[in-house]
């Protein structure tokens, strides 16, 4: 039968409109939301490497203190005369606190306590996370004849 | 699937289950990794806890196994505590549901008077009435849930949930933790009878236990019964990890779920068996936020040979700089050096050497794979001897 000649008036049910409806609303959120959560990954991802980072750095600064540390030592068991010893023991001493400095700030790394990774991480969950808000902008009437 | 309009939604729900708070990585060697697996899983918590924000759900419902065991330390449940005392839920309730991994036991941290217990915030609630919790989630709307109450049982939980009664015409939402593998004659811990929706009268079932996202079963939407699956991967052998579910119920109970994804990392395992491969995989661009199991098998002449440590040291990363992959789990027994052809690339060196050169070529095709291995390392050393002089 010829479609066109068929002059019953198109039917179309409340449900099958609503599930058009449906259908297109799902592509459109699923498109914003892959690349929202993209964009999310990648901002997550950098501020991770931005204390990661810092950990490294710190990590590289101890071994070196820590090799410092072992060498100020031996020169101090070493060492003969008083005067050179208690020049020793100060070395050692001011290292120890070094390595002690150094072992907080990666403490304190590895705890995340970092201001500045504190304000973005709670920025780009804010963004990801909160709630879409409706503006409604204009309304639209369609006439059918 | 599909979405439906919004004021046609009377039901909003966050399902997810299977955290495995606690569980460790001893497989991966490196003190970081281990750090970074095990942070991972806490970290998502929050990623949980933001898409019941965004979709403004009325209802969190988390279907056992949160914790990996039923005592975990504390070091594991204080963070679950901090992410929900940070929102202020009150018309959120939260349902925490016992699983087999963590059961309502006497001296669990689900029992009445734990230091779990108190922290919580009044709006999350423990599942921990036998042999069932009857809860009305709003008019209208009502949900059963079903604990564990050991390791291990052979009773379908969905059994102890009432059926629909006719004329009952409120949204009925189920909870419990179990497996749905019905192969006959396997016997399997807490079975969920695969049609347990329809024929309790459910308009949505919420289950736990398997760690990948899906529908059971596969092909049923209507009522949905849904894994979510873990929200952080936690072996290699997953499939469709990482997601939480959001469901949606319209005026005529029509529950329609949509996976989110919110794991940050993605397990994966390769095999290189050539060059190319590697230098393909060392090209790829995706790798950070990968736990890659890699496994090298290719015999390769000495220029090569150098060339896949650099590759790999690349991968991996050092000391001094991060690898390209978030976190690798490297076995390079199968990389071997070629050593048929590594004379002429010590052409070079002093007699002496080259004479050393040739006892070890031979040593290298000795039987013994422990000697023919260091006599393979020994020659590569001396080819980059050899390298280094020219």
């Amino acid at each position: 039968m010829d479609p066109t000649s068929d002059s019953s008036p198109a039917s179309i049910s409340s449900e099958d409109l609503d599930d058009a409806t449906e259908e297109v609303l799902r592509g459109i959120q699923e498109e914003v939301d892959a690349a929202e959560q993209q964009r999310f990954e990648r901002a997550a991802f950098q501020a991770q490497r931005f204390l990661e980072d810092r950990l490294l750095v710190h990590r590289r600064r101890r071994s070196d203190v820590v090799r410092q540390l072992d060498e100020a030592q031996a020169r101090r068991n070493a060492a003969v005369g008083s005067e050179g010893r208690t020049e020793a023991e100060g070395r050692v001493l001011q290292l120890d606190t070094k390595l002690t400095e150094v072992d907080a700030a990666i403490d304190k790394l590895d705890r995340r306590e970092n201001e500045t990774f504190k304000r973005f991480h709670e920025h780009i969950h804010h963004r990801r996370y909160q709630p879409p808000t409706v503006e409604r902008l204009f309304e639209v009437g369609i006439e059918i004849r | 699937m599909s979405i439906q309009p919004e004021d046609d939604i009377v039901l909003k729900l966050l399902h997810t289950a299977d955290w495995h708070l606690g569980r460790r990585f001893p497989s991966f060697l490196r003190e970081d990794s281990e750090r970074k697996l095990t942070r991972a899983r806490v970290d998502v918590l929050e990623r949980i806890f933001g898409v019941a924000e965004r979709h403004g759900v009325h209802a969190v419902l988390c279907a056992g196994d949160l914790f990996d065991n039923p005592n975990p330390q504390p070091e594991w449940w204080q963070p679950v505590v901090e992410q929900l005392t940070r929102r202020n839920w009150q018309d959120r309730p939260v349902f925490l549901l016992p699983g087999n991994h963590d059961p309502l036991l006497a001296d669990s941290i689900w029992a009445r008077g734990s230091r779990f217990r108190a922290a919580l915030p009044s709006w999350v609630r423990v599942v921990d009435e036998t042999p069932f919790l009857e809860v009305e989630l709003q008019d209208n709307v009502v949900l059963y849930a079903v604990p564990c109450t050991s390791k291990a049982g052979q009773r379908d939980p969905t059994e102890a949930i009432p059926r629909r009664e006719t004329g009952d015409d409120r949204i009925r939402i189920g909870m419990v933790h179990g497996s749905t593998f019905d192969m006959p004659d396997c016997q399997t811990n807490f079975p969920i009878a695969r049609d347990a929706a329809v024929e309790r009268g459910l308009d949505y079932l919420a289950i736990g236990d398997t760690h990948g996202f899906r529908f059971v079963p596969a092909d049923r939407r209507e009522p949905p019964t849904v894994y979510p699956g873990a929200p952080e991967p936690t072996a290699f052998d997953e499939k469709d990890p990482g997601k939480v579910a959001v469901v949606f119920v319209n005026r005529r109970r029509k529950a329609t779920v949509q996976p989110e994804l919110v794991a940050s990392w993605t397990w994966e395992e390769q095999a290189v068996a050539s060059m190319p491969a590697l230098r393909q995989l060392r090209a790829r661009a995706d790798l950070e936020r990968r736990v890659l199991r890699l496994r090298v098998e290719m015999c390769v002449p000495a220029p090569e040979y150098e060339e896949a440590e650099r590759l790999l040291e690349d991968l991996e990363g050092t000391a001094a700089k991060h690898g390209r992959v978030g976190v690798l789990q490297l076995d390079r027994t199968g990389l071997t050096l070629e050593t048929t052809s590594i004379d002429i690339y010590c052409s070079d060196l002093p007699d002496v050497l080259q004479t050393v050169v040739r006892r070890l070529r031979a040593e290298a095709e000795a039987p013994d794979p422990e000697r023919a291995e260091v006599a393979r390392r020994a020659l590569f050393n001396l080819y980059q001897v050899s390298r280094k002089a020219s």
